[in-house]
């Protein structure tokens, strides 16, 4: 049995021992509380909600202004933002395949500005994101190479490299990155 | 010939003797109770039978860890005796019971091939084989049960119960690979030794 408290004023449970499994599931029902206290529809449905789709959507857009504009940081926080957004906003019985592809798309865009801002330890993890969401393009593999290249990770990156040239063996950009690898790998090597 | 003759006198003699066969007059009841001592026993064996069998099922470790989610939705509910539980957060763990079913499920299936290979191959023995055959029994009955409860918190829930239970299943995944994220971030950090300035730029 599962030791928790319920507060009745915040409806909020709290776990009593300080678990990992048991503060994730925890968390869960008090994000399911939330959303079920928003939601006045008993017979609710997975439609996406409509106000969250636009506000995630303006967000989205004035982010792209800003890369148009050349106001990269302040793309990278409006993109940022819009993420953030969907994964709070949304309420966790909204249609998955529709969640899931709205942030495949930001995240692509995300990447892209954490790469040419040089945060690359922050692309990894989002590239890593979209690789266990099942995004398996050369692109990715691509741009998480480059961004361990840089952050020094040379036995990581030309795995990350292999990955990406078993999906498109002739593919430019990977064979070219492939012999950047194996040369600073050379390099560290004494070579 | 002769020693022909001599069996059949022989064998009339064999038949002769056979008529004086003496008949015993047996109670009605000796039949009736010799079946019900046959059937109590096979009874008490089969009863006895299973209960060991079980006893010897029940204390093979499940696949899974603890079922937090169930625990939760239990101790909700016991805790609602004592003092109110306000209905949206009953609902919500149920949700949340309902969402855990249907991923280790989902998990089940995607073992199945390789588990039926395993133990096609002998890689396995008879015991992981009967806590995955258990595995899977208890998990149907655990989805049943959260169906149940669903029915009775809102009659007629039952269908949309299942399509939105199987949506959280799948958002919730994303969601925890999502929040891994900082964590992951940190981790990676610390084994590589990296050093970030606050923009999370690297530090030459």
């Amino acid at each position: 049995m599962a030791d928790i408290s319920y507060n009745p004023d915040s409806k909020i449970i709290t776990p009593d021992e300080d678990r990992e499994t048991l503060n994730i599931y925890v968390a869960q029902v008090n994000a399911l509380t939330q959303a079920l206290i928003a939601e006045n529809n008993p017979n609710f449905t997975p439609q996406p909600s409509e106000s969250s789709t636009k506000l995630i959507k303006n967000l989205f857009e004035s982010g792209v202004k800003n890369i148009k504009q050349n106001k990269l940081p302040e793309a990278l926080k409006n993109v940022t933002l819009a993420v953030e957004m969907a994964q709070r906003k949304r309420a966790p019985w909204e249609a998955f395949a529709v969640q899931l592809q709205e942030l495949q798309f930001m995240l692509r865009h995300k990447i892209d500005l954490e790469l040419m801002l040089g945060r690359y330890l922050d692309a990894l993890q989002d590239l890593d994101m979209l690789l266990s969401t099942g995004l398996f393009q050369p692109e990715v593999f691509i741009r998480k190479t480059d961004a361990l290249l840089n952050l020094g990770q040379l036995e990581e990156a030309r795995i990350s490299c292999d990955r990406g040239l078993c999906l498109q063996p002739q593919n430019v950009k990977l064979k070219a990155m492939m012999l950047e690898c194996e040369r600073k790998l050379a390099d560290y090597n004494g070579l | 010939m002769s020693s022909y003759q001599g069996d059949a006198h022989g064998n009339s003699t064999f038949f002769e003797t056979e008529e004086h066969v003496e008949t015993k007059i047996v109670s009605v009841y000796t039949p009736l109770i010799y079946s019900a001592i046959l059937i109590l026993s096979l009874v008490i064996f089969g009863s006895q039978y299973r209960k060991r069998r079980i006893a010897k099922m029940a204390e093979l470790p499940s696949i899974f860890d603890d079922n937090d989610a169930r625990d939760i939705h239990v101790a909700l509910k016991e805790l609602n005796d004592e003092q109110p539980v306000h209905e949206k957060v009953l609902k919500a763990a149920l949700l949340n019971r309902g969402a855990e079913a249907i991923r280790r499920s989902f998990k089940m299936k995607e073992l199945e091939p390789q588990i039926n290979i395993l133990y096609k191959n002998g890689s396995i023995g008879e015991d992981y084989w009967q806590r995955y055959q258990n595995e899977v029994k208890l998990i149907e009955l655990e989805f049943k049960q959260t169906l149940q409860e669903a029915q009775e918190i809102q009659p007629g829930w039952l269908q949309m119960f299942v399509v939105v239970a199987k949506e959280i299943c799948f958002n919730q995944a994303l969601a925890r690979r999502y929040n891994s994220i900082l964590k992951r971030k940190t981790v990676c950090a610390e084994e590589w030794e990296l050093k970030l300035d606050n923009n999370g730029r690297l530090i030459e």
